[in-house]
């Protein structure tokens, strides 16, 4: 190697010259946004919802705030009003999906293995599985974690996150990506209001701080509370009424 | 986490630069990133995870050069853009939060120098 300047150079000679390094190095050019092929595939998901009238929702949350079982009782309620699938996101485990074939509609288990989130090209082979009809809707829901899947469009006409009470108000200010990034949040698990400090208006003052935006709903699949107003923003986005 | 898979999808990129290249390209010496304020990407997580994903590829022991882009908000009070350090923090103008984030969330490879 060069002695003088360390370019992994060969050569026998001084160094009483004042070279360019253009005998070895290159500069190439690349411009390319890192999360691009993400968006590529994310593209031709949205672009495949659109031509089969699928409305696809990318429900993200903490692990344990109760998503699955929202789910269940989500499916229970609509599934005579609308055709309903469900693409499960996992590290491990196809526990959730069978929970989830329980009710009937078609699922289909991803398990990321080491990987934190859903991205956008698992989801297109998963479409390429799971036949879809048109005019349904189709709940994706991600892995566990209120940090990575905020950055992976999956081609999703809205991002959903759903909070529960047991997990503190704050959320939304110690996780301001995943806020800003959903098109509504979901508190769930109200029914236990009453045994927790949970501010319900503080949550939403502090998800609005960071997204203006977003719509809240408040819900309870144990006691059904709420369950009902949930499905109208469903059937509504169903309808193509909610634009994101 | 999601640093680590961000770095492996840079490495993608590189290599697929590297092999379309004339003459071909032996090693990736340097790479030049530009992330946003409010990417929601950790610079030190990307440094630690760069050299784990590059282990087996052109870049083995490439050095990372991090350029930040500062964050900025269009306030819909002021109708003014200011900047914005985190997604947490308010107009620096009137102090609410009603405005649109207009920049820092950029998250690219710019360059690369090879041998």
């Amino acid at each position: 190697m060069c002695g003088y300047c360390g370019c992994g150079h060969d050569h026998e000679h001084t160094h009483e010259h004042e070279h360019d390094h253009a005998h070895d190095s290159r500069i190439i050019q690349i411009e390319q946004d890192i999360l691009g092929e993400n968006q590529r595939f994310a593209d031709q998901n949205r672009a495949y919802f659109a031509k089969n009238h699928i409305v696809a929702l990318n429900l993200m949350s903490s692990p344990g705030s109760g998503k699955t079982t929202l789910l269940i009782e989500t499916i229970r309620a609509l599934k005579q009003r609308c055709a309903i699938s469900v693409i499960e996101g996992d590290q491990q485990t196809d526990l959730d999906a069978k929970r989830i074939a329980e009710t009937g509609v078609p699922v289909l288990q991803i398990n990321t293995g080491k990987a934190c989130h859903l991205d956008a090209h698992r989801i297109g082979h998963a479409l390429g599985d799971l036949a879809l009809s048109n005019n349904s809707v189709l709940f994706i829901e991600n892995v566990g974690n209120l940090v990575c899947p905020a950055l992976f469009d999956l081609g999703e006409k809205a991002k959903i996150v759903i909070l529960s009470v047991t997990e503190g108000d704050d959320k939304p200010l110690k996780y301001p990506h995943m806020f800003a990034e959903a098109s509504l949040m979901i508190i769930n698990k109200i029914d236990l209001l009453p045994y927790v400090s949970f501010n319900v208006e503080q949550c939403i003052e502090y998800a609005k701080r960071v997204n203006p935006h977003i719509a809240v709903l408040q819900t309870s699949a144990t006691t059904h509370q709420g369950i009902a107003p949930w499905c109208d923003w469903l059937l509504e986005a169903h309808n193509k009424k909610i634009t994101t | 986490m999601h640093e680590l898979t961000l770095c492996f999808n840079l490495i993608r990129i590189l290599e697929q630069t590297a092999n379309s290249a004339s003459p071909p390209i032996t090693r990736i010496k340097t790479v030049w990133l530009e992330i946003g304020e409010l990417a929601g990407i950790d610079l030190d997580a990307i440094r630690f995870s760069f050299p784990i994903a590059a282990t087996h590829s052109l870049a083995k022991d490439a050095t990372l050069k991090i350029k930040t882009q500062a964050g900025q908000a269009l306030c819909h009070n002021c109708d003014k853009n200011v900047t914005l350090s985190s997604l947490l923090a308010p107009c620096s103008i009137c102090g609410q939060y009603n405005y649109t984030i207009t920049q820092g969330k950029v998250f690219r490879v710019i360059r690369m120098e090879t041998i």
